[in-house]
């Protein structure tokens, strides 16, 4: 009886979360600096779950690309959700591959403002928006996290993004989606670039350890 | 992972991304083509024409003009345009309604119209039929039996 209780302790205590990380999108940050018609964030949290990662991500994009007649502007934030899958759980340094799957979801809203050449119409100046946009898609990830010394760690992530749906629309087609990039690709590619900082709650199990 | 396996990953990477390129040749057009058949309906009648001119501004799409088919650019900033038409001692009237949508194509291309769900709201020739509801290039969408 003793043994089991035991065994299921142990059992519990490998799945107990003992780290946490949180860490910034760095390019977003680079091109929001860069440039003054991107704004955008992305903020990294993640727990562990055994030896793989619960990961959350929320961000913000403030887009606008505009010419001498038009100006388009998307803004919302975003989130995605999802587990990296470590595939190298047994790596003495901590180091870790990994493959998971995200679930993303914007709420956002744009606006058109377009003056067409017209022989017929003079100025002709069009406006149009959506103010309640949801859009949801699909990732498949993969990528990597090096520890680096004081508890930093260093890391990317490759997304392969499908399954997009956006709702909401009324007169104008959305050109950006916030967290998935150019609306209308059925399928996008990502990468994000996190430098994140890592809290040990809890004594970590050791990793090459069977028992 | 040794230097030359990353390197050729992020070759990869790179080729998946590279299908960015615009493509600024949009078939959508703000051009209403309009087709002008006899009674029969089936020989083409060259009609002759003082004008056709928008029916609130008054400006002048065709003048003075021998024709079978005109081109009559209809206003983006409305969803009804209205024509008048005056030839042979005849002056007709043409109202069409239509929808729009906006899709911006690339930030080098800029946006474009989409006029769609054409329909006649009100006309005095002897008959009118859409052909095509949708504005695109080098198509007609309206013969008028005049």
């Amino acid at each position: 009886m003793l043994s089991l209780l035991g065994v299921l302790q142990s059992s519990a205590q490998k799945f107990l979360p003992h780290t946490f990380m949180v860490g910034l999108d760095v390019p977003g940050i680079a091109r929001s600096i860069a440039s003054t018609d991107r704004n955008m964030g992305e903020l990294q949290l993640s727990t562990n779950l055994a030896s793989h990662l619960v990961i959350l991500e929320y961000g913000f994009e403030n887009i606008s690309q505009n010419s001498s007649n038009f100006e388009f502007k998307t803004r919302g934030p975003y989130f995605r959700a999802g587990i990296d899958f470590t595939l190298n759980p047994k790596n003495p340094q901590g180091h870790k591959i990994f493959t998971g799957f995200r679930y993303g979801k914007a709420n956002f809203k744009n606006s058109l403002t377009y003056q067409p050449e017209s022989q017929a119409y003079s100025d002709p100046l069009i406006t149009a928006r959506n103010n309640n946009l949801k859009g949801t898609w699909r990732e498949w990830t993969f990528g990597m996290k090096l520890m680096l010394k004081s508890n930093f760690v260093m890391g990317y992530t490759m997304r392969y993004k499908f399954s997009r749906d956006i709702s909401g629309e009324d007169t104008l087609a959305s050109f950006d989606l916030p967290g998935y990039g150019r609306a209308r690709k059925r399928n996008n590619f990502g990468l994000s670039y996190y430098l994140l900082y890592r809290l040990r709650f809890r004594k970590e199990k050791d990793p090459n350890s069977n028992s | 992972m040794n230097g030359s396996r990353l390197v050729s990953c992020w070759i990869f990477y790179i080729l998946l991304s590279c299908n960015n390129i615009p493509d600024c040749d949009d078939p959508n057009t703000s051009d209403l083509v309009i087709h002008f058949m006899d009674s029969t309906n089936s020989a083409l009648q060259i009609e002759i024409f003082n004008a056709i001119q928008d029916l609130e501004t008054g400006f002048k799409f065709v003048e003075n003009d021998t024709t079978s088919m005109v081109t009559l650019e209809i206003n983006p900033t409305q969803s009804t345009t209205g024509y008048v038409f005056e030839g042979d001692g005849l002056i007709d009237t043409l109202i069409v309604g239509y929808e729009q949508n906006l899709l911006l194509l690339s930030e080098e291309c800029g946006p474009v119209i989409k006029f769609s769900e054409l329909t006649i709201l009100k006309q005095t020739f002897s008959d009118t039929l859409v052909v095509n509801d949708e504005l695109l290039r080098n198509e007609v969408n309206i013969q008028i039996i005049r």
